[in-house]
């Protein structure tokens, strides 16, 4: 049986075992496994913190019936000259980039665990991660890398989504042309979806030609109001910038891509713009190092809880002032439009702290994604439009059997 | 007595109208709705019952309820610049013209972002912006005056899709009114979001989610550097397969268009353009980025342009001449009034390695069905917009137009393409939604548009297909005349 006929039967049977489960059935949908936060149920009543955020969390009978995306793995079609990919939900991350760097593409938006300057990786943690994660994971978790600046996210390049929805029935959202703006968009509405609409089997992506170079300008930083104004500059000036990234200690890490000839110049001019904040060049081995310590200091423990908080450069005072009096850790990203709070200490510490921060999150009407921590918390804060979800949400999986954390 | 005459059929519903609206913006009277009744794709015509014309939010959450306790079907309208048909009117119900919301709330350089009103006309965000050398990237050709929610709701594009993505992909939030009036804030001000993207959802909906009512726009520094290049080929093939060398370079251009001889010579009638002499297609290349970059990929370019055998190549030398060179291509399609009575455009996407081909067998169809077609597209995403040129003074000439279009739009979702890249389905291309989605996943689509509007009443007969659309189903009584309200004489 050749590897895609092995996949449909697959599909072919979760589909199946969805029609058949009895309604109160609950479903739980696994790629690499790589954010626990997303995982069911086991500390969540001990916490008595309930997901309130998107709606009550259904009774199902226990335990949730498991669905392996992983078994699903192989890249349907890739064609360079279409800037396309097409691929099974549970095909490693890492596959998929190999295969599109022999053709000298990438996914612009990046992933969270591989470092595109070509670093090695050192924590072993991350390692883990980069290892098991899957390219149905990214979306459904719907967390990228630092390249989300320059030309956009998971959601910008998501093309189409075929997935079997909560009755089973396999269905597909968008189409494989990197441009279509006919019927509702239900690829983009899968990124960050969490496995609450339905089980994602394949996925594709626009790609684009990976840049030619990177060199990075290292930026250091003592307090908050000078990192905004760094970034706040280089936001505002046409520098084509790939990445910035601040870094829990203050240094800002800023990305340049494109030609080698033109990227001293071109930093240069960015530097001499920001002279007054002491900068130095990181190119080669140093550049890789850089960025790989940044992705291990998000990624890199495996005890620790990690929260993505999508925020604004006008927030990030109010946000910050909390978080500290949490004593909570952060990196901002994006150029200032995520922070990624982290702290590493016991589990029922790690819960307790997440109570608070979900209380504050509320009362800034704030919406975090716990991607890594206690289960069954997969989000904290207040979250928007919950009134459209819902209604969306009993047409995809009208039994609430999907996304039980 | 038609149904939609404002005396008889409304009598009470247009009562509680005006109880939400000054007379002055509740529009009843002949005169007043025929500039409604109809879009940019004017095949389409239909007179609504009533006009208004809200101030805020709270005005339209107060009408959609009212929509909804009368059953009465109601279409959101800018500038009523749709090419699908998208804000046709709905003959037994309302349109909701949103163009005195038409401000621009806030510019914020440090966050990069607009905050505006959904009539706030595409164009003016960027002029808005430019005091900060910021911009806003989507340029539809009618951005002078299409408004931003138009563009939100069909998903607009423009020339620079390819590098910087169409109207979702710099959406980043929006207060919007659901159609039983409830209003949810969607997204936010962060280009990250966590949870299901709604805003992506919500964009692209043509108006079946309800109205967006204060949009959050992301706002690009607008580049440092430009070339433009145009270059004349013998043939369409040529063109093409210039096309397929710079993708295939790895040069990621801003835009990179064709034109062939039709709409040049349009173009050049409208607005004095000139091309190459004799030239069939003619190919616009632009680069954009920082200076160095665009030193750099200007001579790579340049090289890729001398192999494709070009009759001419013109580099625009100043701003001046890059304006001349967009305006020719911008105007394009209401150009080809010039040269044609009446056209029909279609906008679908092909995969750009079958560009060569499809365009080839678009002219065959042309010639069996005896009518020209103009051709002018993004080549750098495959977006196709043949122009059906057709004189609509001659019986059954619009038909056959029509029937053109349509083997044009079975062409390419055959080969894998979409129906539309750009327009919306709207009223235009419902007809192909099966084709191109099988009829069960149309059918789930509007499973979930009855989930948020169980009657159907917001833009109804868009986007899905006649005869499966209950809406469209619409015989027998009107809403108002089921509860005793109006009666037809």
């Amino acid at each position: 049986m050749s590897v895609a006929t092995a996949c449909e039967t697959q599909i072919e049977d979760w589909a199946e075992q969805l029609q058949r489960a009895p309604a109160e059935q609950g479903f739980l949908i696994l790629g690499g496994g790589t954010k626990a936060a997303m995982l069911p149920w086991s500390a969540a009543n001990e916490a008595g913190i309930t997901d309130d955020t998107h709606g009550p969390v259904k009774a199902t009978t226990w335990p949730l019936h498991r669905i392996q995306t992983t078994y699903l793995r192989g890249i349907i079609e890739y064609r360079p000259a279409e800037f396309t990919i097409t691929a099974y939900a549970g095909t490693p991350v890492s596959e998929v980039l190999a295969v599109l760097g022999e053709h000298g593409q990438y996914l612009p938006f990046e992933s969270p665990y591989h470092v595109p300057t070509g670093a090695t990786i050192d924590s072993a943690h991350r390692t883990d991660l980069a290892s098991r994660s899957t390219i149905g994971g990214l979306v459904a978790s719907g967390i990228h890398g630092p390249g989300r600046l320059r030309h956009g996210g998971l959601r910008d390049f998501i093309l189409e989504v075929r997935y079997i929805d909560g009755m089973g029935v396999v269905r597909r959202g968008g189409r494989r042309v990197v441009k279509n703006a006919a019927g509702f968009d239900i690829p983009k509405l899968m990124v960050g979806s969490c496995g609450r609409l339905g089980v994602i089997v394949d996925v594709t992506f626009k790609v684009f030609p990976r840049p030619r170079d990177y060199m990075t300008l290292h930026f250091m930083s003592e307090q908050l109001e000078a990192t905004v104004e760094i970034i706040s500059t280089l936001l505002t000036h046409p520098w084509d910038l790939d990445a910035i990234e601040v870094q829990r200690e203050g240094s800002v890490l800023v990305r340049l891509s494109g030609h080698t000839d033109a990227l001293v110049k071109h930093g240069q001019r960015i530097q001499s713009r920001l002279s007054k904040y002491y900068s130095s060049f990181l190119t080669g081995l140093q550049q890789h190092q850089a960025w790989s310590a940044y992705a291990d200091g998000l990624w890199g423990q495996d005890d620790q809880c990690l929260v993505k908080v999508p925020m604004s450069l006008r927030r990030i005072f109010e946000l910050d002032e909390v978080v500290e009096e949490l004593e909570i850790q952060r990196a901002y990203g994006s150029g200032g439009n995520v922070a990624w709070l982290q702290w590493s200490k016991a589990l029922e510490s790690q819960i307790a702290r997440l109570k608070r921060l979900h209380k504050a999150m509320s009362e800034l009407q704030m919406l975090g994604q716990v991607v890594q921590g206690p289960s069954h918390h997969a989000f904290c804060g207040a979250a928007p439009g919950r009134l459209f979800f819902e209604r969306l949400k009993t047409v995809f999986d009208p039994h609430g059997r999907l996304g039980i954390f | 007595m038609p149904l939609n005459s404002p005396t008889i059929a409304g009598a009470e519903f247009l009562a509680k109208l005006s109880e939400i609206y000054s007379p002055e913006r509740v529009l009843t009277k002949r005169g007043q709705l025929a500039a409604y009744e109809s879009d940019g794709l004017t095949v389409f015509q239909s007179r609504p019952l009533a006009v208004v014309v809200p101030n805020d939010a709270e005005e339209i959450s107060a009408t959609l309820k009212l929509c909804q306790s009368y059953g009465v079907p109601y279409v959101p309208r800018g500038s009523g610049t749709s090419l699908s048909g998208g804000c046709v009117p709905h003959a037994q119900g309302i349109v909701i013209a949103l163009n005195r919301m038409n401000r621009i709330l806030q510019v914020d350089p440090l966050q990069c972002t607009a905050v505006v009103e959904p009539g706030a006309i595409n164009l003016e965000i960027s002029k808005a912006a430019a005091h900060y050398g910021l911009y806003y990237a989507p340029d539809p050709s009618s951005q002078q005056i299409c408004t931003i929610g138009g563009n939100l709701a069909f998903n607009a594009g423009g020339a620079h899709c390819l590098k910087y993505g169409m109207t979702s992909n710099h959406v980043l939030g929006a207060k919007v009114v659901l159609p039983d009036g409830e209003i949810v804030a969607l997204g936010g001000s962060s280009l990250e979001h966590v949870g299901p993207d709604l805003m992506g959802m919500f964009v692209g909906s043509e108006g079946l989610f309800g109205i967006a009512v204060e949009i959050t726009v992301r706002l690009l520094p607008k580049p440092a550097a430009f070339h433009t290049v145009m270059a004349g080929y013998r043939s369409m093939k040529e063109a093409g397969d210039a096309v397929a060398q710079i993708v295939a370079s790895g040069l990621l251009p801003g835009a990179l268009e064709i034109m062939d001889a039709l709409s040049m010579e349009a173009a050049t009638r409208a607005v004095g353009v000139e091309y190459p002499a004799d030239a069939k297609a003619v190919l616009i290349v632009e680069l954009d980025g920082t200076t160095e970059s665009v030193e750099i990929e200007k001579v790579q370019l340049q090289q890729l342009l001398d192999a494709s055998s070009p009759m001419a190549i013109l580099v625009a030398a100043n701003p001046e001449q890059r304006a001349k060179i967009w305006k020719g291509r911008k105007s394009a399609f209401s150009a080809v009034g010039l040269i044609s009575p009446d056209f029909l455009v279609q906008d679908c996407v092909v995969p750009r390695t079958k560009l060569g081909q499809v365009l080839e067998e678009i002219e065959q169809l042309s010639a069996a069905s005896g009518l020209r077609v103009a051709n002018v597209f993004h080549a750098g995403d495959g977006n196709l917009h043949p122009l059906i040129l057709f004189d609509g003074r001659h019986e059954g000439a619009l038909e056959q137009a029509e029937a053109l279009s349509a083997k044009i739009i079975r062409l390419c979702i055959g080969h894998g393409g979409s129906i539309t890249g750009e327009h919306g389905v709207g009223m235009e291309k419902r007809e192909f939604m099966p084709d191109l989605f099988g009829r069960s996943d149309v059918e789930f689509m509007q499973q979930l548009r009855r989930a948020l509007d169980p009657q159907e009443i917001s833009n109804r007969g868009k986007m899905f297909p006649d005869m499966e659309a209950p809406a469209l189903r619409l015989v027998g009584l009107h809403p108002l005349e089921s509860q005793g309200i109006a009666s037809r004489m």
